[in-house]
């Protein structure tokens, strides 16, 4: 994934910063508890398209 | 009970996405034409933009247009959600929710996305939040007084694109622009010609675009608009705790030309 576009993206939903999870290929955001898929090195930052992380998992 | 109504913008009948199918318009004869000239604007006006991130709202294919850009990361953001080949940094989203953070990009290019989208409201909204102070925004859009405007008027109803899109006037995106706080640096008008599907027609008439920008440059049927964010920082004032110093009284200073004069003489 292009290392540019990770300075400036934000989580759609409440535009706080998002961790990259380099193994999952996920972008998540720890306050909404979402993860955004990488698909193709093209991160997906759709809402209807993320990821609900489990309440036990670990970002 | 007062029955909620949302007001609609667009009067688009299909289901699809509709960014695709703008870009399938832009493959006709007279969606290449209009692609031409928009490029041509693009080319003139992105050559006079500068900064470090440049965000594209469209379709992949139209990231050509930033060739002239001198913006030194150029991104594009995919509204079509389409497979393709393409090298230049992007990501996927929605220019009512775009994923980028607050006061990070310098140049943001929004071409037909007003007049296509539900909400164009908070797409602006959502520009003037990501835009750095003294960032530039450029605006694309068909103008409703000119031969797009009759040609709405009368094939609208069908929900084709472009015709059912919303179409913007200028002074109407002046002036949302205007109170999001940004301020107006250039507004350009572009093809002349009225919109036909014919592309012989379309050749012959190509004497409109020389006269139209000549006698009636404002009936242009498209528009670049470009702005520039404005923000109003507050100068911090110190309390005065001391009087300021006094000047020295004026029969202390003797004015030095007239004393070189009287040395002189």
């Amino acid at each position: 994934m292009d290392k540019n576009l990770l300075d400036i993206l934000a989580c759609p939903v409440c535009k706080s910063p998002l961790v990259y999870n380099k193994e999952k290929q996920e972008l998540v955001c720890k306050a909404d508890r979402l993860a955004y898929p990488i698909r193709d090195d093209i991160p997906v930052m759709l809402e209807d398209e993320a990821r609900q992380l489990a309440p036990d998992e670990e970002v | 009970m007062v029955k909620k109504h949302k007001r609609r913008f667009t009067r688009c009948a299909m289901t699809g996405n509709i960014w695709q199918a703008l870009h399938q318009w832009y493959r006709t004869p007279l969606g290449a034409q209009v692609e031409a000239d928009e490029n041509r604007q693009m080319n003139e006006v992105l050559s006079n933009l500068f900064g470090f991130y440049l965000l594209f709202i469209g379709h992949p294919a139209q990231s050509e247009w930033l060739r002239s850009s001198r913006v030194s990361r150029c991104m594009l953001m995919d509204i079509c959600h389409e497979k393709t080949e393409l090298g230049s940094p992007r990501f996927h989203g929605q220019p009512q929710a775009l994923p980028v953070a607050s006061d990070s990009l310098d140049v943001i290019v929004l071409p037909h996305v007003l007049e296509l989208s539900d909400t164009p409201h908070e797409v602006l909204r959502e520009v003037e939040r990501t835009l750095v102070p003294e960032g530039h925004v450029v605006v694309l859009g068909f103008n409703p007084f000119s031969w797009w405007g009759v040609w709405r008027w009368l094939l609208g109803w069908r929900g084709q694109l472009p015709w059912c899109g919303h179409f913007i006037s200028t002074t109407r995106a002046k002036d949302w622009l205007a109170l999001l706080g940004f301020e107006i640096m250039e507004t350009r008008y572009y093809f002349y010609r009225p919109p036909v599907q014919q592309e012989g027609l379309l050749a012959r008439l190509q004497f409109l675009e020389r006269i139209g920008k000549r006698y009636f440059s404002l009936l242009g049927g498209g528009y670049v608009l470009v702005a520039r964010k404005r923000v109003a920082t507050l100068t911090p004032i110190r309390p005065r705790w001391r009087s300021r110093r006094k000047m020295a009284s004026p029969e202390l200073v003797k004015p030095m030309s007239n004393q070189h004069k009287t040395s002189t003489e």
